[in-house]
């Protein structure tokens, strides 16, 4: 329980997904309600694969453009971007390039954050 | 190269995945008397649809665009009608922000600079109350009209522009069909981060953002990461 955003869904995977669900409950083969399901189970994994299977840590600089920040979702819009990933080559961007980002408030299922009580 | 593998390895994690929610359905789905094969169906589609969306990478982009773009003309689709009712707001704003970021950037931007503005009404946190009103005019407007009074300036012609109909789509303009820079529609314009964030933070115009758990897409490609850290001026 706890880190299952439904945030991750407009990736990649999830629009093909999203996609496939579509197919197959217009086609009468499944109803809507797997199709929830399967989001559910879909964003419990995704959630779990960071934890489990991701361990790199990049870095980046850019220019921002705008900021909004609603209901603890932060939405972010940066022209271009320079990103720094281990073990890879640098992505660079141009500032005509725009990179939006969404970010919910992470939660900590074991323990509570201590970077918020930080004084 | 070590491009190549962590691409690779992208496509590992997303194939595990795919298995585990597949396995964890299973059986609710025999359950309720479907057919294991239609369970494989669905997952072969899903497996299909990724592999031809992103793993068509490195150099292959150019050969199969209609792969990419068959609803390139439909995107309202996509976004609006497929939505379930009740989604959080974070996931209506990443809906808005990569319905085909799979496909070509202009309608997507189009869009999205609309959404950006229509979404939210009334709903941004302090974040800046000190110097700057723009967090109120960022509610009524389109992101990145008022910022260019104080930051930009380097486009001021745009600036006029900006205030009617597509302001920010007017600046991506690369993408106007039969131009040179028609191909770059291709290449997904919109990059786009979905992550969390342990904090953001600002000193004046300084921001600093730590950021985890992220999928970035980037000129098409796929990237993930346990832990962003990062810094921007505003």
């Amino acid at each position: 329980m706890g880190n299952e955003y439904e945030v991750y869904r407009t990736t990649t995977l999830g629009l093909a997904l999203q996609e496939t669900l579509d197919e197959f409950i217009q086609s009468n083969q499944i109803s809507d309600k797997w199709g929830k399901r399967m989001f559910q189970e879909y964003d419990k994994s995704i959630s779990k694969i960071f934890s489990s299977k991701v361990n790199n840590k990049i870095t980046f600089k850019s220019k921002l453009d705008t900021y909004r920040n609603c209901d603890n979702v932060w939405t972010l819009l940066f022209q271009g971007i320079e990103i720094t990933i281990q073990n890879s080559p640098a992505i660079k961007l141009e500032s005509n390039q725009n990179v939006k980002i969404v970010a919910c408030e992470a939660k900590s299922d074991k323990k509570s954050k201590n970077q918020n009580f930080d004084d | 190269m070590s491009a190549q593998s962590s691409e690779n390895s992208v496509k590992k994690i997303y194939q595990t995945v795919i298995d585990e929610v597949i396995d964890n359905i299973r059986e609710a789905f025999l359950d309720e008397g479907h057919d294991d094969s239609l369970l494989q169906d669905l997952k072969q589609m899903w497996e299909n649809k990724l592999n031809s969306s992103r793993a068509v990478q490195n150099g292959d982009e150019h050969s199969e665009p209609s792969l990419r773009l068959p609803t390139h003309k439909e995107p309202p689709k996509g976004v609006g009608q497929e939505m379930k009712p009740g989604l959080d707001p974070a996931t209506r704003a990443a809906f808005q922000a990569l319905p085909h970021s799979l496909y070509s950037g202009q309608d997507v931007s189009l869009k999205l600079k609309k959404h950006l503005g229509a979404q939210v009404d009334g709903g941004v946190d302090g974040s800046s109350s000190d110097e700057d009103e723009d967090e109120t005019d960022l509610v009524g407007g389109i992101p990145g009209d008022e910022d260019d009074d104080d930051d930009k300036n380097d486009e001021p012609s745009e600036c006029e522009g900006k205030e009617d109909s597509d302001p920010l789509n007017s600046e991506d303009d690369l993408t106007e069909p039969g131009s040179p820079n028609s191909n770059v529609d291709l290449f997904d314009t919109e990059h786009v981060i979905v992550c969390q964030y342990d904090k953001i933070t600002r000193i004046k115009n300084k921001w600093k953002f730590h950021l985890k758990d992220g999928i970035m897409n980037i000129n098409g490609k796929d990237y993930l990461f346990s832990k962003a850290n990062g810094d921007a001026e505003w």
